[in-house]
């Protein structure tokens, strides 16, 4: 017997206009904020498109490794995995000081840099960034000049999410002046419909360093943190994220203005060495 | 970079135009609404995680959709079996009950069988033809006319009853 002839139109109404009371409800919730979805998003793909995870002790050597073939065999003796590089900081603090850079090349903080300044012990992945997400999710900035390189954190079990970028300007005028610039905006950055709460935690030399929290509309609170380093043309931002949960987390604990403070110490350093690397005799004449 | 803003943008558009349509599907599929959220939140999420593919799609709607419903259904399931357990150790089993007409049609719903309620819940929900949802589904499209036929008359009588019930 066909349906049809079962069923009319207006029962169709009935059971249309039953469910639309359900519609009603749905529509006059709060929709979360898109750039929560994303980086949820992006959370995941940073573990779905990275090969393999990379342990800790796989990372340090690493890191090791990639530092030895830059600097080449005859200085390879004595630096190890951990080894700070030879800078002035360097030369009386142990290679355990997470404000000590690690001897490898580029503007970018390595794995045991993050792991040393976060103090994490878990597992950490390295993957790409999308530019068009920003490094300050939450509180976009004009990019202080053109971006030189970036990468994106995941530290699996507990939690913190990080991205940073560099960028070089057209000059060391231009460079101060759009670093200047991110400062001015992470100050007046604000999330409407949110609690959201910025404070300067250190903002009167570089690097510069901004917390906050933020409370979604879902009641979820995200810890963020926002490293501005500056050195000549360059500029380098960082954002790291900790979702907080109402229970403590099992491995690793929440980070302190302490760490993320070691964090901007190493980032600024890295861009000390590559601004004084480029202009150094024996660098420039580097293929 | 122009192309990658242009990803951005359209990925928002869409966020922003259908998500509340997928709640509302996944919603009436399971009558827990913070489970609704979460499952359409994770559900964009992936969609984001591959937009390059997903935005290629002839529906990215309908693969959000089927995200959204199959985690629903799968967590659904192991909450049902979690709250039979806790009802059987005493705890009292309360879901979060929004308005009473929307309670009176979430009973109703309810009192339907899992894959019956999704077919009333994609074609009077999402507007999906018996093709579509058998396509959807992966189940043919005999077996969703039936499950139609049997729902609007299982969901009317339920209505029905729970009219009775409330005056």
């Amino acid at each position: 017997m066909d349906e049809q002839e079962l069923w009319m139109p207006a029962d169709d109404e009935t059971i249309r206009g039953a469910l639309d009371t359900l519609r009603w409800e749905t529509e006059a919730l709060p929709l979360a904020e898109v750039r929560f979805v994303k980086a949820r998003g992006k959370a995941r793909r940073r573990r779905a498109q990275l090969v393999g995870s990379v342990s800790a002790a796989a990372a340090v050597a690493a890191v090791g490794f990639i530092g030895l073939q830059s600097i080449g065999s005859n200085r390879a003796v004595d630096v190890g995995p951990a080894a700070p590089t030879p800078t002035s900081a360097a030369t009386s603090a142990p290679s355990a000081n997470p404000t000590v850079t690690i001897a490898a090349p580029g503007p970018l903080l390595v794995v045991a840099e993050w792991q040393r300044a976060l103090g994490i012990t878990g597992t950490i992945q390295l993957g790409d960034m999308r530019p068009g997400e920003g490094v300050f999710a939450d509180c976009p900035v004009r990019t202080p000049g053109t971006q030189l390189a970036s990468r994106s954190v995941y530290v699996q079990l507990t939690g913190p999410d990080a991205d940073q970028a560099v960028y070089r300007a057209t000059s060391p005028d231009a460079g101060i002046a759009a670093a200047d610039a991110v400062v001015s905006q992470l100050v007046g950055c604000q999330q409407p419909g949110m609690q959201f709460k910025l404070k300067a935690e250190a903002n009167v030399a570089w690097p510069k360093v901004f917390s906050t929290v933020t409370v979604t509309p879902d009641g979820k609170r995200v810890d963020g943190w926002y490293v501005v380093a500056h050195q000549g043309a360059l500029t380098s931002l960082i954002g790291v994220f900790q979702v907080i949960t109402p229970s403590p987390p099992s491995s690793g604990a929440q980070i302190s203005v302490a760490q993320i403070q070691a964090l901007a110490l190493v980032a600024q350093q890295r861009l000390v060495q590559e601004v004084e690397g480029a202009t150094s005799p024996s660098a420039s004449s580097t293929p | 970079m122009s192309g990658r803003r242009a990803d951005e943008d359209a990925f928002d558009e869409f966020y922003q135009s259908s998500a509340r349509r997928v709640v509302y599907l996944v919603y009436a599929s399971t009558g827990d609404l913070t489970l609704a959220q979460d499952c359409t939140q994770e559900a964009f999420s992936r969609a984001w995680q591959q937009w390059s593919k997903v935005s290629t799609y002839d529906d990215p709607l309908a693969w959000v959709r089927t995200v959204a419903r199959r985690l629903a259904i799968s967590v659904w399931r192991k909450r049902t079996n979690q709250n039979r357990a806790h009802i059987r150790h005493g705890a009292d089993a309360s879901t979060p009950g929004p308005s009473e007409d929307g309670v009176a049609v979430m009973t109703a719903l309810r009192s339907l069988s899992g894959p019956v309620r999704e077919a009333v819940t994609l074609h009077y929900l999402a507007d999906l033809s018996i093709d579509r949802i058998a396509y959807e589904t992966n189940t043919p499209a005999g077996t969703i006319k039936a499950r139609l036929h049997r729902g609007r008359q299982q969901l009317a009588q339920a209505l029905r009853s729970e009219e009775c019930r409330h005056g």
